[in-house]
């Protein structure tokens, strides 16, 4: 692991809430979770926050006027309004060898908030092609989501009218230049003022198109793109100081593997300049991306083939591909046992050649799609006779 | 079946296969510039022939694999009693690389009915 993030946090322990029986996490520079759907995915992403930023998201909820009166009350308003019912006498949350109790919900963490989370949601949170802030938005949304929906309404508000995408000296050229080609196609993001009201617009010579007519890709990827912003200070600084982690929730939602290996590229950057990430994702191209990372290194391969491999030219950059090859990555898989209760397995060695299915199959992600492949096999085979 | 190559089998199936062919000596003489499939076994507890090539695992090599099933199943066409056939075709991986599920390698042996089963031959490859 690397120097700068060896000081951070390196285990999390989910026991015995709402369906999760056992989870545990060892987290890497980069740290990818996978699951079925109900696996507790969120849940476990949403616990990380919680134990590192307890404090802030007390004092948000407190300034939008929310009580926090009891542990049960802390988890509903935190996790979604229900999710209370989750937390048993059994429950023990646990970051390394510190027990979380949520009723201390404001004793939680440091004096600033540490994890920046992008969630699911997030092209929800704009789909009016405007953010709202934390407080406009009910207690049946996660708080996770309300905390970057106000970081979206920050940025509009500073941003006034102006482009968004691309802009000079956010991202290395070489970065810009393949989001372009990947999503928006020389396109610009900008927001522009539409029937008296400032929103979101992606122009195309004279086309300027409001946010709900964008692709799916183009409406997953910007609050992403714009949220990176956030961690990118744009100065000689290479991280803003106060953030060390980065949660993103399936950065590859409606998006082609091509645009898939350029989230790669930015989760590599974000490594590069000393954030711990933290990804969920069902996305097989994003996982064969950790297993050509982690086989490159295996292999001692020079930093050039990070690049042939993400299919970026080899002399733009070269510090982002060889930091890659030095960093850990962890896998864990999610998974229901028998009894219907979520436990996790540490998959990190990504071996299709394990004896180990889990392993073998990367928690599913490729495990499913080899039904097919085998049903194909047997086709032709007997098709033979 | 040389010993290096039915090490490639897990213990728990090497006492499946009673008898068979070493297909690539077999077919040496009469096509000895084809490429030409290593073993046909017969699987005594699947009751089926099984064909395991033992390779190299690289996606470089698809092509061979899949010309070497494609010669081996035609020669043999004329040798098996009418309505036998190979029910499963093999390819052992030897040396250190491997062929990943999501590949297009993989998802082009599929199509030509060819497994790669990784570095051991399992039960669960002759299900």
């Amino acid at each position: 692991m690397s120097d700068a993030t060896r000081s951070l946090p390196s285990r999390l322990r989910v026991s015995n809430f709402a369906q999760i029986d056992e989870v545990d996490l060892k987290f890497g520079d980069l740290t990818v979770l996978v699951g079925a759907q109900g696996t507790g995915k969120t849940l476990v992403l949403e616990w990380l926050k919680t134990a590192i930023d307890g404090r802030q998201l007390a004092a948000r909820l407190k300034d939008a006027g929310y009580v926090l009166k009891d542990v049960e009350t802390a988890i509903d308003l935190v996790f979604g309004i229900g999710m209370g019912k989750g937390w048993s006498e059994d429950t023990v949350i646990k970051l390394d060898s510190r027990t979380i109790d949520p009723a201390q919900l404001a004793r939680l963490g440091s004096k600033s908030e540490s994890v920046f989370f992008i969630p699911a949601q997030r092209s929800m949170l704009i789909s009016d092609g405007w953010a709202q802030p934390f407080q406009r938005l009910s207690e049946e949304v996660p708080v996770v989501a309300r905390v970057f929906s106000q970081t979206l309404y920050d940025l509009f508000g500073e941003r006034g009218d102006g482009v968004l995408f691309p802009v000079a000296k956010r991202f290395k050229a070489a970065i810009r230049k393949q989001i372009d080609e990947a999503v928006f196609h020389s396109g610009t993001v900008s927001m522009e003022e539409r029937n008296h009201r400032k929103r979101l617009t992606l122009s195309h010579g004279d086309m300027d198109l409001p946010y709900m007519t964008w692709t799916a890709g183009q409406r997953e990827f910007t609050p992403l793109l714009l949220g990176l912003y956030h961690l990118l200070p744009g100065t000689r600084q290479t991280k803003r100081p106060d953030i060390d982690w980065v949660v993103i929730e399936e950065p590859e939602m409606g998006l082609h593997p091509q645009a898939i290996s350029v989230v790669v590229l930015l989760v590599l950057e974000l490594l590069w300049r000393g954030y711990r990430v933290v990804l969920s994702t069902h996305s097989p191209h994003l996982l064969t991306a950790v297993w050509m990372l982690r086989q490159l290194q295996q292999n001692d391969a020079h930093w050039q083939l990070v690049c042939d491999g993400l299919g970026v030219p080899t002399d733009s950059l070269r510090e982002v591909a060889g930091s890659a090859l030095t960093k850990d990555y962890r896998v864990h898989a999610l998974g229901f046992g028998d009894d219907g209760k979520v436990r996790s397995r540490d998959i990190s060695a990504l071996d299709p050649d394990s004896d180990d299915e889990v392993v073998a199959g990367w928690g599913g992600i490729t495990g499913y799609s080899s039904r097919l492949t085998d049903a194909v096999i047997d086709a032709v085979n007997r098709n033979a006779a | 079946m040389k010993t290096v190559d039915r090490k490639r089998m897990d213990r728990s199936v090497q006492d499946r296969f009673v008898d068979g062919i070493d297909a690539d000596e077999a077919l040496r003489l009469q096509h000895p510039a084809a490429r030409r499939w290593d073993y046909v076994l017969g699987d005594a507890r699947g009751a089926c022939l099984v064909g395991i090539e033992p390779h190299p695992a690289e996606s470089g090599e698809v092509s061979v694999v899949m010309e070497k099933k494609r010669n081996t199943e035609r020669w043999l066409s004329d040798h098996l009693k009418e309505g036998r056939r190979v029910a499963r075709w093999l390819w052992v991986g030897t040396g250190k690389a491997s062929l990943p599920l999501a590949s297009k390698a993989r998802l082009r042996l599929a199509q030509r009915g060819i497994s790669f089963v990784g570095k051991s031959v399992r039960a669960s490859h002759l299900e």
